[in-house]
């Protein structure tokens, strides 16, 4: 009976200690929908806006103090720029038309230790100018050119999404159902070794480890929760995130540190699965069922064509 | 020199075009089904068939889906930096297609080659061909140019308001891409039958798709007894012509030398009567002409029938290759019997 009421005791303490699987300094990239619209209907003209957030994706809260923070933005020719931030909200023009990566840093020592966070996220710009990608224009792209890219020097600990598996027929986008995977990189070299934790807004967390190859992979939950009766298309937000500790000495902003926490967040947003409103037996039994129609008809009419006509005898009188 | 010269011109009017259309087919199937596992990349404005939806497998994309998708924008957008790129588009698929001309569906095209093995596999097992009656074929051919002109349309109409209609529903931003057969038959090429399905999320993509399914269904069975089947419906057939006159690939008819036999007809996949009758016109590639140059190859006169590239004769007929050929189907059908 005591250890019955020791194992209780303990499960109570446990499930009243579990965190969020999100470190609670994680902070990350949103894309703000509710900006203000375009200079005189021209959607070419449209800043792109985004906000800083901290925390997890149910409980978290915008980053006011961009103090200590720097924003790299790769383009579609793998070129990096640095943008200055300023006031609460990162904005910028996005120039052409196509891809863009966006990296956040945010620096800070606490307790002699450096913590980095960063946080990318992936934008395509839909209303570009396409006179400043008019080669990409002409060529037109086929593959999913936003996977699998390589680390970038400004940013010593990244993860990298590689394409995902796909069980359905539609070549874009995250469904639940799909396979992601991901690689984590320090200083350029793949790690083996470190966990990514995912967090997905109806509820689902977990501790990911990587393969043998170093490949950290999972299946994209489906949401029991969400109506779908009523939204067939909707979609949700997660975000995976790593943690790496390096004993490194330094100085940051004249304050000593003895060792270096790096955290990395790349927020994603996933639909449901194109699978949960499709049938594919059906369309199998469609196409098989009009060959075998088809098939019956051509047989039949050559039948017919084949048989001598009667002749007919014209009563003359 | 002049010799050698001679004879390689000899040699290619005396080939056996069955066999080279073949082999360069095969070459074509595996370069634009399976091209992308090795990182061959053409492009998204290709004037064949290499389906969007083949994953990681294409080795470039049809122009029919990218030209579905620069069409779907709003008139304001569409007056900027959408029509630019409408345009753009549009310039990259002309050019692309006068290199070839027709010839990117006779030698080409995944689903015309899928066509041609499907009537190999009918001819091996001795099932007689059918044809489209005089009467219908008229009709027939009007239906290329009424899906061409839905294809335009309806992205159109799924982002503006047209005559004051209310817009469609964006089931339909690909309206050709749902009902096209290649969407399913090219994946599955690369083992994905993923594409055989009927989409249940709205009452557009249920019947758009359920047409899919039945159209693909009709593809097979109609091209088993019926050459080039599906070509004759073809919109990207439809939308090729409107290009066709300044193509750098042709196929020229010399009158004079035509006796109206009739061997050109009888060769012809897609039954072009007017390569036999036409007797004034140079140049013989018609809206259904799929250049696959059968007829050439057919044509006994020396000179009458000419596949011509940029001014200079590739292939033409003579009586030498004609023999030739002759005496090559002859030694097969003994070999059959």
């Amino acid at each position: 009976m005591k250890n019955i009421i020791a194992k209780l005791f303990f499960l109570i303490v446990f499930v009243n200690s579990w965190d969020p699987l999100l470190a609670d300094e994680s902070v990350w990239l949103d894309e703000d929908k509710k900006k203000s619209c375009c200079k005189g209907g021209d959607k070419k003209s449209e800043a792109k806006e985004f906000l800083i957030k901290k925390g997890t994706l149910s409980d978290n809260e915008n980053v006011r103090d961009l103090k200590n923070t720097k924003l790299y933005i790769r383009d579609m020719d793998n070129q990096i720029t640095e943008q200055n931030i300023s006031g609460e909200k990162i904005s910028f023009f996005p120039e052409y038309k196509g891809n863009y990566h966006l990296f956040f840093e945010q620096k800070r020592v606490q307790d002699e230790v450096l913590h980095v966070n960063f946080s990318s996220l992936r934008i395509y710009n839909k209303e570009g100018n396409i006179s400043k990608s008019l080669l990409k224009e002409i060529r037109g792209k086929t593959n999913d050119s936003h996977y699998g890219l390589e680390p970038i020097v400004q940013l010593p600990f990244q993860i990298i999404m590689e394409r995902p598996i796909r069980r359905h027929h539609i070549n874009c986008c995250l469904y639940s159902g799909d396979i992601a995977p991901f690689k984590i990189y320090y200083k350029g070299e793949l790690q083996k070794n470190i966990p990514l934790r995912v967090s997905v807004e109806s509820g689902w967390n977990n501790d990911v480890k990587p393969d043998e190859e170093g490949v950290v992979s999972f299946e994209i939950p489906r949401s029991t929760y969400a109506a779908t009766e009523k939204e067939k298309k909707h979609s949700e937000k997660m975000i995976v995130e790593a943690s790496y500790d390096v004993n490194e000495s330094g100085e940051y902003n004249g304050e000593k540190y003895h060792a270096i926490h790096y955290v990395m967040s790349m927020p994603l947003s996933f639909g449901d699965s194109p699978l949960e409103y499709e049938s594919k037996v059906l369309g199998f039994a469609t196409a098989i069922g009009v060959m075998l129609v088809f098939s019956l008809g051509l047989y039949y009419n050559r039948r017919r064509k084949r048989k001598t006509r009667k002749e007919i005898y014209f009563d003359e009188e | 020199m002049t010799k050698n010269k001679f004879s390689l011109r000899r040699a290619v009017n005396n080939m056996n075009l069955v066999r080279f259309r073949f082999w360069f087919q095969i070459v074509a199937f595996v370069l634009i089904v399976y091209g992308g596992y090795v990182g061959l990349d053409l492009g998204d404005k290709l004037p064949t068939f290499a389906c969007v939806y083949n994953g990681e497998g294409t080795g470039g994309k049809c122009y029919v889906g990218e030209l579905q998708h620069d069409l779907k924008h709003p008139i304001d957008m569409f007056m900027g930096f959408a029509g630019y790129a409408f345009l753009i588009s549009l310039a990259m698929f002309a050019v692309w297609f006068w290199v070839l001309n027709k010839g990117w569906c006779g030698f080409v095209c995944p689903l015309g080659t899928m066509q041609d093995w499907l009537t190999v596999l009918r001819e091996k097992s001795k099932i007689r061909y059918s044809e489209y009656s005089w009467a219908n074929r008229g009709k027939i051919k009007s239906i290329k140019y009424i899906l061409l002109l839905l294809l335009l349309l309806l992205p159109v109409m799924i982002a503006n308001s047209v005559f004051g209609l209310p817009k469609l529903p964006n089931g339909l931003s690909m309206p050709f891409c749902d009902i096209c057969p290649g969407r399913m038959m090219i994946p599955a090429f690369t083992g994905h039958f993923n594409q055989f399905y009927i989409d249940f999320s709205s009452t557009t993509d249920m019947v758009m798709t359920t047409l899919g399914m039945i159209i693909v269904g009709l593809f097979l069975v109609g091209s088993f007894i019926k050459k080039r089947f599906f070509c004759y419906f073809c919109p990207m057939a439809a939308l090729q012509y409107v290009f066709s006159k300044p193509a750098w690939f042709k196929l020229y008819k010399d009158g004079s030398k035509c006796t109206k036999c009739g061997d050109c007809y009888r060769a012809c996949d897609m039954d072009i009567l007017e390569i036999a009758d036409d007797v004034t016109s140079k140049n013989m590639v018609t809206e259904d002409c799929t250049l696959c140059l059968k007829c050439v190859a057919a044509c006994p006169e020396e000179g009458c029938l000419e596949a011509n590239f940029m001014g200079a004769t590739v292939f033409e007929s003579t009586k030498e290759g004609f023999i030739l050929r002759m005496a090559m189907d002859q030694n097969k059908e003994n070999h059959a019997h």
